[in-house]
Order: structure tokens, then sequence, then C-alpha cells
């Protein structure tokens, strides 16, 4: 220690001379002797207040005021917000106390004004009213007489007058050499003694504090009613406010449910009551400051009047205010409330701590210390009164009107709680879930629903919906197809009536799954494409082959037999310029016939098989829908034409199907095959028939063409046609309504299928394939029955047109030879069913006895044969005309007769069966009017 | 034929086969239909058109041995769901 | 999803319900669900006598499993589009 210049010591001597000689004052080792006098007193500087309250606060104070007794409830727990209420009032009572020990102790330094005795011993004086005011509330509690109390008091700060003399007794030279024992048990008995009395004095002051601290708290709850007329009203509403938002936003969770840490809820819920209780805190600390203001004012005034009254003389005090006589406590009292009244309704605030006061006076034995203090407190109520200059009128009404106020704001207050509680007991189960928990359930819901592919799995309900639409012939909107969500998740049907809002919803919900779902998927894609195909390869490629096995052949050759189905050039129908018109009509029907056929005909390298069986059949057909459905989807994935690159790919894809289309169905199979043919045993089935349309959309004009000559040159292998006498039974048996149905999906299907190609068909095809069908088909078994009529009618009817049209068209004009060629075919067709014209009738095949009454079917039946000798008279020269006439005279005549005798069921009738009679006889250039019976 | 057989590979494949065509169902609780099959799906519930139900009605009454008569009765539908936890099998009509 | 898919596009429509207990329910097809669990609306029983106990009974909910059988309008059925709708859902099930 000698840098820093200070005397070096030797620790090994001091404690030598320590040990050997007591203590000596001119040691340099200080000696610390507390409380001794050669104590430097520094402690006495310091400014140390509140030590009073350590006791109590560290415990061992004995008893506790129901205040502080913090074991039990000190309110009855009715509402949260009494909950909180009583906490915050523990609180603000907690608050209050070092707030008022504190006052007196600010107020010290901060009156100068004050007489000099006023220090912390004169609050205690006997000459302070405010002295006064707390023994007066112990000594309502207990009986001691106040004089006694004095005395604690008195010795107390004598006691502490002692205690600071002790202490401030410096630098006395007291030559005891005291033991450090000795010293400690000394202070201890001072200690204790100082401690009995602060015990006592704190006891005092306790009760007086709890009696301050009630009738303050009795005052701050009449404050909250009166004060908050205009203040807490707007506090409830910002409440109200805030509490209405939360309920927007997050709703308090209801109490019963258990704190779930999980629970986003709860964190919300504590924070709320969090803020609500800080809020509340606030504003009761704002209120406290405020009373706590208020109270420091009426001290100073009190404290003011006070010095008033004591250096006035009470006598000229009472009659310069004409105060009544004081003398008789009653009156006191009266007056005490008159006081009261009146200052609370000018001041409820300031007239708050004067009241309890006022109440307690009443206890009071004569005193004219009170009596002082009463005037004092009446001066400074007129005092008061006259600083607002208010008159007694307007103060009642006034008060009145904060009555009013007050009832008013209590009976809104209740209306407010009870509906508060209403709502809150209906929404106790509310807010279990999150809107993200319950979005989170939705996505699952809806995910399980979306598809990517509406048509993968709900196609029949989208189709129908199209058809359905399209029937209607409502616009079909952006999309044909129907995206889930308009369907309403679960099968509500097309149909829905008020969902509109509904709809919009779901379609977001569902855009959000599907992408969420595609993108999930996709993922899962890359994943596995990472997974295998990155790796694959990397190694380099290994071989896949056993090398058990012989080594691989490089030329491998098919010992199969050559295809059975040669290629063959499409069939055009060759016609021979040197053909001879002196050749037999059959012979030249025949020869058109196998040259329309071309190379199909054929026999070399035929392979004769067996007609197909029904599996066969079935089997072949199923693979033709599946390709049928593969190019229907084909079709509406079909990119935009803008688009080169994916048009091309489409439309390979799309020949492709066709291709395949193609050759399942069969036509290019040689003729003579089998018999039936692969292709009409395809037909056979109703599926058969019905799946022709669809395919031949797909198909070119020329496969078409091909497909219609192998039609008409099998014709008779049909079905139908093999099956046709069936029809004539007329019998009710199932194998009637099968021929019935399969007659109907053939005409249905089939035929208005090759409707169009031979609409547009040349007259060199229709006569070919006329001459075809001659060629190889009974042909008076195929006019009887209907598919077979249709034929003809459909032949006879397109030649019609194109000679009506050939002198309009340019294009097509057929040349003599051809139409030379025609009416060759024509005359042999009319040859061979020349005996059978009335045959042809299905009544007449099968007559039908028809009740009385009742209209005849046959003539429905009979209409398309009447078509078709119509369309053969207009082809008919004279000759044949003839002939039809003399075969059909008696029936024609029949249906006359009957017409004009009325033999007729109905009008529908008799107009049918004019219709048919009149459509042949307009056909000979004839009428049925001209007819003479 | 090879093209043909490698068409069918299971049972069901049997049964699409039969699309469109008449069939002949068997279902629990002695019960029989015929009609034209249009629609089936894994769990063998059938759409059935024009079909005909038979039901069996054993009477164990006549004789005492356990002969008794079997009396039917016939209902006739025009579109008909079955669903096919009641479905024992299809197959084409018994042809005569 | 076929069969539900054909129950879609026939709400609102009438149709006659068997259940396996022989109970028959014609009413007006309100909505349907995956499993075929159906609603109807404004019920009445086939035979009333012997199942007086639905009499009061004007809207119901059936569990799909106890369905026999379920008799649809034809003319709201395309059995052509049905017939396709199997034979997709036959493809897609023989890639599955």
């Amino acid at each position: 220690m000698s840098f820093f210049g200070l005397q070096q010591t030797d620790l090994e001597q001091d404690k030598r001379k320590f040990l050997e000689s007591g203590l000596h004052e001119s040691e340099d080792v200080a000696v610390y002797t507390w409380g001794e006098d050669s104590y430097d007193g520094l402690g006495d500087a310091l400014q140390e207040g509140g030590d009073e309250l350590n006791d109590e606060t560290f415990g061992g104070s004995g008893a506790v005021g129901k205040d502080f007794d913090f074991s039990n409830p000190a309110l009855p727990e009715d509402k949260r917000v009494s909950h909180d209420a009583p906490q915050v009032k523990r609180e603000q009572s907690v608050d209050k106390e070092p707030h008022q020990h504190q006052q007196p102790s600010s107020l010290r330094p901060s009156q100068p004004s004050r007489s000099t005795a006023h220090s912390l011993e004169a609050i205690w004086d006997d000459k302070s009213p405010f002295s006064v005011l707390p023994r007066m509330n112990s000594t309502s509690r207990a009986s001691p007489a106040p004089s006694a109390k004095f005395s604690p008091f008195a010795s107390e700060t004598f006691s502490n007058a002692g205690q600071q003399s002790v202490l401030h007794k410096s630098n006395q030279p007291q030559p005891r050499v005291r033991t450090l024992q000795e010293i400690e048990a000394e202070m201890l008995q001072q200690r204790s003694a100082a401690q009995r009395q602060q015990e006592v004095l704190l006891q005092q002051r306790h009760h007086e504090e709890e009696h301050i601290r009630l009738a303050q708290e009795q005052e701050l709850q009449r404050q909250q009613r009166i004060y908050q007329q205009e203040q807490q009203q707007l506090q409830i509403h910002r409440l109200l406010q805030q509490q209405r938002e939360q309920q927007q936003h997050m709703r308090t969770p209801p109490p019963r449910m258990l704190p779930v840490s999980q629970s986003p809820r709860f964190l919300e819920h504590q924070r709320q009551i969090l803020l609500l209780q800080q809020q509340q805190e606030q504003q009761q600390q704002q209120r406290l400051q405020e009373l706590q203001e208020q109270l420091r004012f009426e001290e100073i005034e009190r404290q003011m009047v006070a010095q008033m009254t004591l250096q006035q003389n009470p006598n000229q005090y009472a009659s310069r205010r004409a105060v009544p006589n004081l003398t008789s406590p009653e009156n006191q009292v009266l007056q005490h409330q008159q006081l009261q009244r009146r200052q609370r309704s000018q001041s409820p605030v300031t007239g708050s701590n004067i009241t309890p006061i006022q109440d307690n006076m009443s206890y009071l034995p004569q005193n004219i210390q009170l009596q002082q203090r009463l005037l004092s407190e009446m001066t400074q109520a007129e005092y008061m009164r006259d600083i607002q200059g208010a008159s007694q009128a307007e103060q009642e009404a006034l008060r009145a009107e904060a009555m009013r106020k007050i009832v008013e704001a209590e009976k809104m207050e209740e209306k407010r709680r009870r509906k508060a509680a209403k709502i809150a007991h209906m929404a106790r189960y509310n807010d279990l879930m999150t809107q993200s928990d319950k979005d989170f359930i939705t996505r699952i819901q809806v995910s399980q629903l979306v598809t990517q592919d509406p048509y993968a799995d709900d196609f029949y309900a989208q189709v129908y919906g199209a058809i359905l639409r399209s029937r209607m012939g409502l616009q079909s909107q952006d999309e044909r197809v129907i995206k889930f969500g308009s369907g309403g998740g679960i099968g509500l049907g097309l149909a829905q009536k008020g969902g509109n809002r509904r709809p919009n919803a779901m379609q977001r919900m569902e855009q959000q799954v599907e992408r969420i779902v595609s993108n999930a998927r996709k993922r899962e894609e890359e994943k596995g494409l990472h997974s295998l195909h990155s790796l694959q390869g990397a190694l380099g490629k290994t071989s896949g082959r056993s090398y058990k096995a012989a080594p691989r052949q490089l030329l491998q050759v098919d010992a199969s037999n050559p295809s059975a189905s040669p290629t063959i050039s499409p069939a055009h129908a060759h016609i021979s310029k040197s053909s001879n018109i002196n050749e037999s009509a059959a012979k030249e029907a025949a020869k058109l016939g196998r040259e329309a056929l071309g190379t199909a005909a054929d026999t070399d390298n035929l392979v004769r098989k067996e007609p197909l069986t029904q599996r066969e059949v079935l089997i072949i057909l199923e693979r033709l829908y599946d390709i049928v459905l593969r190019v229907e989807q084909l079709r509406r994935d079909q990119p935009l034409p803008e688009d080169d690159e994916s048009s091309r790919e489409w439309q390979k894809e799309y020949d492709s199907l066709v291709d395949e289309l193609w050759v399942e169905l069969r036509v290019m199979v040689p003729l003579e095959t089998s018999h039936p043919h692969p292709f009409i045993s395809l037909l056979t089935p109703t599926k058969g028939k019905k799946i022709l349309p669809r395919l031949t959309r797909h198909l070119s004009s020329e496969r078409m063409l091909t497909l219609l000559t192998l039609l008409v040159a099998c014709f008779s292998q049909l079905d139908v046609i093999r099956q046709a006498s069936v029809l004539d039974s007329n019998e009710d048996s199932r194998e009637h309504a099968d021929v019935e149905r399969q007659t109907q999906a053939f005409l249905g299907s089939v035929m208005q299928s090759i409707l169009p190609h031979v609409s547009n068909a040349s007259l060199r095809l229709v006569t070919g394939l006329l001459g075809l069908l001659l060629d190889r088909s009974n042909i008076a078994a195929i006019a009887q029955s209907k598919p077979g009529l249709a034929l003809l009618t459909l032949f006879l009817s397109r030649v019609e047109v194109i000679k009506q049209t050939s002198g309009s068209e340019l294009a097509e004009i057929p040349s003599s030879e051809e139409q030379l060629q025609w009416q060759t075919m024509f005359d042999h067709l009319f040859e061979l069913l020349a005996p059978y014209f009335i045959y042809l009738f299905p009544s007449t095949r099968a007559p039908i006895v028809v009740p009385p009454g009742h209209s005849n079917p046959a003539d429905i039946a009979d209409q398309p044969v009447w078509q078709f000798l119509a369309a053969l008279a207009l082809h008919a020269v004279i000759e044949q005309h003839q002939v039809l006439v003399t075969s059909l005279r008696e029936k024609v005549l029949d249906i006359i007769l009957s017409v004009n005798k009325g033999w007729v069921a109905s009008e529908e009738e008799r107009q049918t069966k004019l219709a048919n009679v009149n459509l042949f006889l307009h056909a000979l250039g004839l009428d049925s009017s001209q007819v003479a019976l | 034929m090879d093209p043909s057989a490698s068409g069918i590979q299971e049972p069901f494949d049997l049964i699409r086969l039969s699309l469109s065509e008449r069939v002949f169902v068997k279902l629990r609780g002695d019960r029989e239909l015929t009609g034209i099959l249009h629609a089936y799906d894994g769990h063998m519930n059938l759409i059935l058109s024009d079909v005909e139900e038979t039901i069996m009605i054993v009477d164990t009454e006549g004789a005492p041995d356990g002969q008794g008569t079997v009396n039917v009765a016939k209902r006739r539908m025009e579109m008909l769901f079955v669903r096919g936890d009641g479905v024992i099998l299809v197959s084409p009509p018994s042809r005569t | 999803m076929l069969i539900f898919s054909v129950f879609k596009t026939l709400t609102d429509q009438q149709v006659t319900v068997e259940l396996k207990n022989d109970l028959s329910i014609t009413g007006v097809l309100k909505s349907v669900d995956q499993f075929l669990n159906i609603r109807l609306d404004n019920i009445k029983v086939s035979d009333e006598a012997r199942h007086p106990h639905m009499m009061a009974v004007k809207n119901c909910f059936i569990r799909g499993s106890v369905v026999r059988y379920v008799q649809l309008p034809a003319e709201h059925v395309d059995t052509q589009l049905l017939e396709d709708a199997t034979r997709r859902e036959a493809v897609s099930q023989a890639k599955r």
C-alpha cells in the first residue's frame, strides 16, 4: 500500500498488539461499535424511511387485519370482474399504504411554510388535528381513553428522540470499553424496547389506517358510481368496443375450458385477461392518484384552516359564522350531515374524506379540539362553496340529476350485464376450433372428393349433364366439364336453387385443393423419378440377359404363316369400257358387282375360317369400344389449332387410333373368309350395331366406301335379314321382341351411319352397289325386310336426287353411259321384284285380325313399302307402271274403299291410308280421287 | 384366336363382354333376375333394364318328407339397380 | 364412383327403394353419397298395412348397405352412356 501513499502497516504487528493489550482508542483498527459514541454518525445521514413497516411486511406483526389477509377471499366471487376488483382493490389498498406513509414524509419537505416544529414528530403532536384522527379511530375500537394514547406516542416520540439523541450523540468521549457482546446486548435491549413501541404504534396506525382505508374504500365505491357518470361510461364504452372487437376476431373461450397449452385460444385468453386487468389497474391507479392528490389538497387546506382556527378566537369564529349551538352533539351531527350532503353535491371527491371523519365524529366525546375541528371543516365547506359560487337550489338540482344519472347508468349496466351473460352462456362452446383447424378438416374432406380428371371418376354425371344441357339448348359454358363443387360435394344433383354463394367458396376451396393435390402428385412423381431414373444407367448399362441361355440370335426369322389378309387395293368401281350392252342384265349386274368389290373377291390366298364365335365377337366389340372411348376422349382433349406442336402430335395419335379401329373392324378381311363375314358377325349384337355410327364418324370417306361395299355385299348375312321372318309372326315372344329391337337398332344406327355416304354417292357407285346387292343376295328376301327395304329405298331416292339435280349441278353430271347402266340395273331389280310386290306389305304377309274400332297398325307398317313403291314408280317406264298397277290394284282399291266407306277407326287412320295410297299414285301420275268405284 | 384370348384376363372381363346383352343374375334370398346389363362396378352393383325378377317360394307343407312345391313370383321392372352384396352370380342367359 | 355418379343425375326423381327386409319405399331421391346412402323425401311405403310404423314418416335416410334394389326411371337413364361409363371404370380398375 505504499504506492498509494499510505502508511504501511504490518498486519502481524497489529495482531500482536491487539491480542496483548486490549482495545485502545489510539488503535488504527476501527472498532465497530454500533451505536457507540465513536460512531461517526454516517448512518444518521442516511435518509431512510418506511422502515416502520418492515416488521409488518416481513412478518411477525401479530394479528393481520382483514385487508392484509390474503388467505381468504375478501369478497364473494360472483363475477369475474368482481374477481379482479377485490384483487385490484387489495392491490390498491396495498398501494395506498406506502403512498400514505410517503405522503406525510413527502409532505414534510414540501411544506416549508409550516412551523419548524413540524418535524417527523410534529405529526404526532397533540396539536395537529391530523394526529387526533387516527387516535379517534382506534379509540372507537379499543376502550382505552385517548389520553392514554398520548403516552405511547409520547413515549414513542421520546424513545425516538432518545434513539436519535443517542445516535446524534457524536463523538462524546465516553471511555466505555465494552465488548462486542455487551454492545450488542445493549443494542438488542434498546431495539426490543423500540420495537415494542413501534409495534404498538404500528398497530395503532394499522387500525387507523384500516379505518381510513375502509372509509376510503367505501368512498371509492361510491365514487365509482358517481364519478363514473361521465368518465367511466366512456370507459365502459371503450371496454365494450374492445370486447366486441375481441369477440369478432377472437372470442374469449368458456370459463370451463381447461387451459390446453396447445390451444392458441388459451394464450389469447390469458393475454386478454391480462390486458383487462392492466386496464382496470391503470384506471384505478389513475383514480388513486387523483384521490391522493385531493387528499393532499385537503390536508393542506385542513392544516391551513387548523392554523387559522388555532390562531383565531374560536368564539369569534363561531359568532362570525353564525353557526348554531355547537355544544349539542346531535346538532353537530346534523350539521355534519348537511355539510356532507352539500359537499358531496358540490365536490363529491373532496367531501369524501371529510365525511368518514365526520361520521366517526358522532362517537366522539365533547372536546374543544373537536369543536375546533368541526369549525374548521365547516369553514372549509363554506369556503369551498364560496369558491364554487353555487346556490343551494342548483345544488339540489344537480344532486337530483346526479342521482338520476346514477340510476340510469346502473340500469344500463345491469341490462348490458344480463345480455352479455346470455351471450356468454350461448357461446360457451364456441371457438373450440380455430378457423385454421376448420380449414384443415375441410381441406382433407375436399381432397378426398376432388379429382384431377373429372372424367375419370364422375364420367356418367359429367357427360349426362352435358347431354341434358345440349338437349335443353343451353349454351355450354367455358368448360363442358362440370367442375366438382357445382355438384355440392355430396350428390345433391345438377339442380341447385339458391346456392350461389356456396359454389364460390367451394370453387375456391376446390381450386386450392386441386393445386395442393397436383403439387403433391408432382412431388411424388419427381421423387419417384429422381430415385429411379436419375440413378438408372449411372453405373453404365448392365446386361439384361442371363448368360445361362444361348446367346441371342441376331436374326430372328419368324416362321409364322403369311398374313391371312393380303393387302388389298382399295376397291374401285372399275367399269370397263368394253362392256357389252348386249349382255344379259344379270351378267352385267354380276360383273358390275364384282368389279365394285375389286380384288376383295379374289379367292387367292384365302384362308377360310370359322365364323367368329359369340365370345370372340364380344371380345372384339369390347376392344372396339375401348378404342372408341379413347378416340372420343382424345377428341375432347384436342388442343387448339394454333398450337402446332401439340396439334401435330395429337393428329398422329388420333390417326394411329383410327387405324387401330379400322383393323379391329375387320372390314379388310377377305370377303369369303367366313360366312358370315367377321364384319357382319360384329354387327350381330346390338352393341355392335350401336357402335358403328360412333366409329364411322372417324373414318375417311374412302374407308367408308369400302365399308359400305362390304355391307351391301354381305347384306344377306345380317341377322336382321335372316330373322326378318320372325317379325311377321306377330307373336309376343321374347325372340320377336329381340328381333324387333335389333331391327330398330340396325335402322337407327347402321343405316344412319351409311346414309350420308350414300347421299353423296355418284350414280356409278349406286349402280354398282345395287348390282352387288342383286348379285349376291336374294332380293326378294331383302325387300321383305325392313332394313332391306330401307336400303333399296335409299338407293332409289338417291338416284332420283341425282337425276333431278343433274340439270343444276355442274359437277356431277352422269354420263349417258352411266345413266344407261342405271336403267339396266333398275330394270333388273324390277324384274326380280315384280312377282313379290304384293308380298312386300307386312299386312299381306301377316294379315292381322283387327277388332273393329281399333286402329290398324298395318298401315303404319305398310308405310315404308308404299314409299318404296313410289320411289320405284318414279324410275319406272310405262310398261313397269302397268306392272305395278296390275299387281297392286286390289290393294289400292281396298284401301280407298275403306277410306271412302268410313271403315276407319279414326281420322288419323284415314289420313294415313290416304297418304299411303296417294304417295304411290302420285308417283304414277295418278291420284286416289281419280279412282272410280 | 390369339388376340381374342388375351382379351379376357379376369372374371370382370367376362362380365364386361355381357354389357348390353341379356344376362341372368342369381341373388341371395332365392331370387333370380334376367335383364339387359348396362352397368356394373367392382362391388358387383348392377344396373339392368327390362328386368324380370323371379322369387322362389318353397312350400314345404306339401309333404312331410320335405318335398314341397315351388312357387314362383315374378315381377317386371323397366330399370333396376341391384346392390352388389346380394349378387351370387352373373351369366349369359341359358340358351335353350 | 360409377353408381354414385348415376345416382347424382337422378336426384329429384321418383324412385322405389326395396330394402333387404322386403320394405319398399317410394320417394323422391334427394341426395346420395359415396356409400350410396340415400335420402328420400315424401316417402310412401308400398304396403302400408304391413309397416304401419312408417305412416308418420315424411322423409328418411337409408343406409346404403340395407338396400336390395332401387327401381329407377328408365327415361332418365342413358343406357349407352352407362355402358361407356362402365367400360371406362373397368379400364381404370384394370390399370390399378
